[in-house]
């Protein structure tokens, strides 16, 4: 089956034995296809010598660390050919990945996500609220996942409101007109997964604002890291809009900028949802052999969308283990699995640098 | 200023520099030493801490009795004297550096300032312990007025106030933050002695690996020269370069590693996930910067990783990832390995080729790097003779007497 034909059938209507053959079909074409076209992965593959080869599983494509992306500069197309570059959130100081797109990758993604989409929320459009602020999208040459996460989902609604003025304080008054102006119809919603908590769930609270967004689907995506503090997690999240705002439908969703438009969407499994361009393998970092369902270890994850640079196997810094696959409560079929945080840092003894050993410390 | 006088207990910070050195291995400094290392190897709480007992063996009387005999014959009628107050600046990660650079430099007289970082760490906490225990003791009063520990966040302030009241300097740990503190001035009489960023290798002749009859006790020196503070010392070996034929070697190395990660896999000594994948993503950075063909070697586990090279040129010295990855790198002679060697260079491991020919090797070729030559197993063993100083006779001024 073609990329294209693959667009027009559910995104989660193949079974294991289907799925990994049209997958493995389409990895190692792009192995072959990046190993001709962008130089570094080529050299990394020939330093494994697999360059030429093929494989018959999806766990034997050759992977690379993710991080490679925030080192290197890897792509598959001439720089003329480049029409977005994406970047990683990373906080002040950290490197982040560049990404780079040309039209046919970029395409893909719009597919895929759109196949996502429809699939949870309609072929509709449905009036929109972004919970962030306009800012983040001001500079288009150059875009955060943040973003490049908005734009990519501001496709799927209509009639947009960013409820965050440039202060990030909730604008209350234009999101109650809003609500007055689309009355009968389910309203998309989308944000981060903090800054839905934090400045609009929380700003709710304080300020003792009563809306009610019971018509909203809220999509929203980024991680709980920021969170932990609060002990928040995706029951406690779901449970705190439902009884301040009346959210009923709610979908976390996980992905990365280095694999955009694949995303996991949270499934009625309660975890996140393979669709049919992606999949997931968990790995044990003692010696990267294949976890098997329901044990913990780093997750890979595979796309077959990545066709402007090597990112179609990437082996991520997360850890997370597949709870099961093909069986999901909602009849959506491929693997669903659960992320459990990142990898945590290791300890580093010797004679490392006095002040750098401590700057490092004093920052987490 | 906030610093922390830590030990010894009670230590007022200005008494310290109003003292006169002690005669070199005077009995007082002998007698402390000992004192500490009976206490620190009678105390079964010192058993989960290898590194404090090897210290502590270190300290024994009769090692430090020869450390005297040495220095006493380099001295000969010559006249050597402590030079004053050292101020020392210990890694981050506090490890026993500290202990043997105070040490020595109190063995000649010295009085010391230390520094260590404001990382906590239970093993210096146990060691604070023990050495305030034991010079509480008015037998050790001599010692006890000579010396301090301090322990201060990063702070020029601080680092200048000691830096103006010190004859000689020392800073561990590092290349920036040898940088850093060299921003900091010294008395224009005061010396420094720096300990930089440092690569160290093996070398193996490969015919001679072959024929040993004991590779399992051999690769265990190894193993632990590498792994024991996770391949992240500067004397860890990162770095394997064979001498042989390239058959010869191959056969060589096939049965090294077969051992190397069998061992790695009972013992696996620092193991972490994110150092399994820091490891991965250094090998395929080398594979990415490499000007010759590289060949990833497929591991068995992620506890050994190896990137054979064909050219020096593609050793990246600034790559430290630590746990267990190495270069690999083929010569046919011992000559070549002038080619290799690089300023960075410290440590080197090796195994099958003799004394003569390694002095022999360094006295012709005069490689602008390398400080130490040591069999396996000793890699990380700490000697009064680092990155090339004596430090003995670098904690002493000399006095010329030329009257008759």
């Amino acid at each position: 089956m073609t990329l294209d034909e693959l667009f027009g059938i559910g995104p989660y209507s193949l079974p294991h034995d289907e799925k990994q053959a049209l997958l493995v079909e389409h990895l190692n074409r792009l192995t072959a296809h990046h190993a001709d076209r962008c130089a570094p992965y080529g050299r990394i593959l020939d330093a494994y010598g697999y360059r030429g080869r093929s494989w018959s599983a999806i766990e034997d494509i050759p992977y690379l660390p993710i991080s490679l992306f925030k080192e290197f500069a890897l792509k598959s197309i001439p720089d003329n050919a480049v029409i977005k570059t994406l970047t990683s959130s990373g906080t002040t100081g950290q490197k982040v990945s560049r990404i780079f797109l040309d039209k046919e990758t970029s395409r893909r993604q719009t597919k895929a996500l759109a196949a996502i989409m429809q699939d949870f929320i309609g072929g509709k459009r449905l009036p929109m609220l972004i919970l962030d602020t306009r800012n983040v999208i001001k500079d288009r040459t150059l875009f955060s996942a943040r973003g490049a996460g908005i734009l990519g989902l501001s496709n799927f609604g209509r009639d947009h409101l960013y409820v965050l003025d440039e202060e990030m304080r909730l604008r209350t008054e234009a999101l109650k007109q809003f609500l007055v102006d689309h009355p009968d119809e389910p309203i998309l919603m989308f944000g981060f997964t903090f800054m839905v908590w934090k400045h609009v769930y929380q700003e709710l609270r304080a300020q003792d604002i009563d809306v009610d967004l019971s018509r909203g689907i809220l999509i929203h995506s980024g991680g709980w890291k920021k969170l932990t503090d609060e002990a928040v997690d995706n029951a406690r999240f779901k449970k705190a809009l439902r009884d301040t705002c009346g959210i009923q439908r709610v979908h976390n969703f996980y992905g990365m900028v280095e694999q955009i438009g694949s995303i996991y969407m949270e499934s009625d499994s309660g975890c996140f949802q393979t669709p049919v361009f992606s999949d997931v393998i968990i790995r044990d970092p003692l010696d990267w052999s294949v976890l098997p369902i329901g044990r913990e270890g780093v997750i890979e994850l595979v796309s077959i969308l990545p066709h402007s640079y090597p990112g179609h196997a990437l082996l991520t810094e997360d850890l997370g283990r597949v709870v099961g696959e093909d069986d999901s409560p909602d009849g959506r079929k491929g693997k669903y699995f659960e992320v459990l945080g990142r990898i945590p840092k290791a300890e580093i003894r010797g004679c490392s640098d006095t002040y750098a050993e401590e700057a490092v410390s004093s920052a987490v | 200023m906030q610093y922390k006088i830590i030990a010894p207990t009670g230590a007022s910070s200005d008494s310290v520099f109003r003292q006169k050195v002690l005669q070199p291995f005077a009995e007082p400094i002998l007698s402390f030493i000992d004192a500490l290392s009976g206490r620190i190897l009678k105390d079964p709480s010192f058993k989960h801490y290898p590194e404090v007992m090897a210290m502590a063996f270190w300290m024994r009387r009769a090692n430090i009795v020869k450390l005297r005999e040495e220095f006493e014959a380099k001295r000969a009628d010559r006249t050597w004297l402590g030079r004053g107050v050292v101020f020392h600046i210990a890694p981050a990660n506090v490890d026993t550096i500290f202990i043997y650079s105070w040490f020595l430099s109190m063995l000649v007289g010295n009085i010391n300032v230390v520094r260590v970082s404001s990382q906590a760490d239970e093993q210096l906490d146990v060691l604070l312990g023990a050495i305030n225990e034991v010079v509480a003791d008015d037998a050790h009063e001599d010692i006890r007025t000579r010396f301090m520990i301090v322990q201060y966040e990063h702070d020029d302030e601080i680092t200048g106030h000691f830096s103006s009241k010190c004859h000689t300097r020392v800073i561990w740990g590092g290349d920036e933050t040898i940088r850093r503190i060299r921003a900091i001035p010294i008395r224009p009489s005061a010396t420094e002695l720096v300990f930089a960023d440092k690569f160290s290798f093996g070398l193996i002749d490969a015919r001679s690996f072959l024929d040993h009859d004991k590779k399992d006790r051999l690769l265990e020196h190894f193993y632990n020269d590498a792994y024991w503070f996770s391949q992240n010392a500067c004397s860890s070996p990162r770095m394997v370069v064979w001498i042989g034929e390239e058959s010869i070697v191959n056969e060589a190395r096939s049965e090294f590693w077969k051992i190397l990660e069998g061992l790695a896999d009972t013992k696996r000594l620092g193991f972490a996930p994110a150092v399994s994948m820091n490891k991965l993503i250094a090998e395929c950075s080398v594979a990415i910067a490499a000007k010759e063909p590289v060949v990833i070697e497929k591991h068995r586990t992620s506890l050994v990783n190896r990137v054979l090279l064909s050219s020096a040129d593609d050793i990246n010295r600034e790559l430290q990832c630590g746990g267990g990855l190495f270069y690999e790198l083929r010569i046919d002679d011992l000559k070549e390995l002038a080619d290799i060697v690089q300023e960075k260079d410290q440590t080197i491991v090796s195994f099958g080729t003799n004394r003569e020919a390694l002095a022999e090797f360094v006295r012709t070729r005069c490689p602008i790097g390398v400080s130490r030559i040591v069999p396996f197993g000793e890699a990380l063993t700490f000697s009064a003779v680092w990155d090339g100083y004596d430090l003995l006779r670098e904690f002493c001024r000399e006095i010329d007497i030329t009257v008759r």
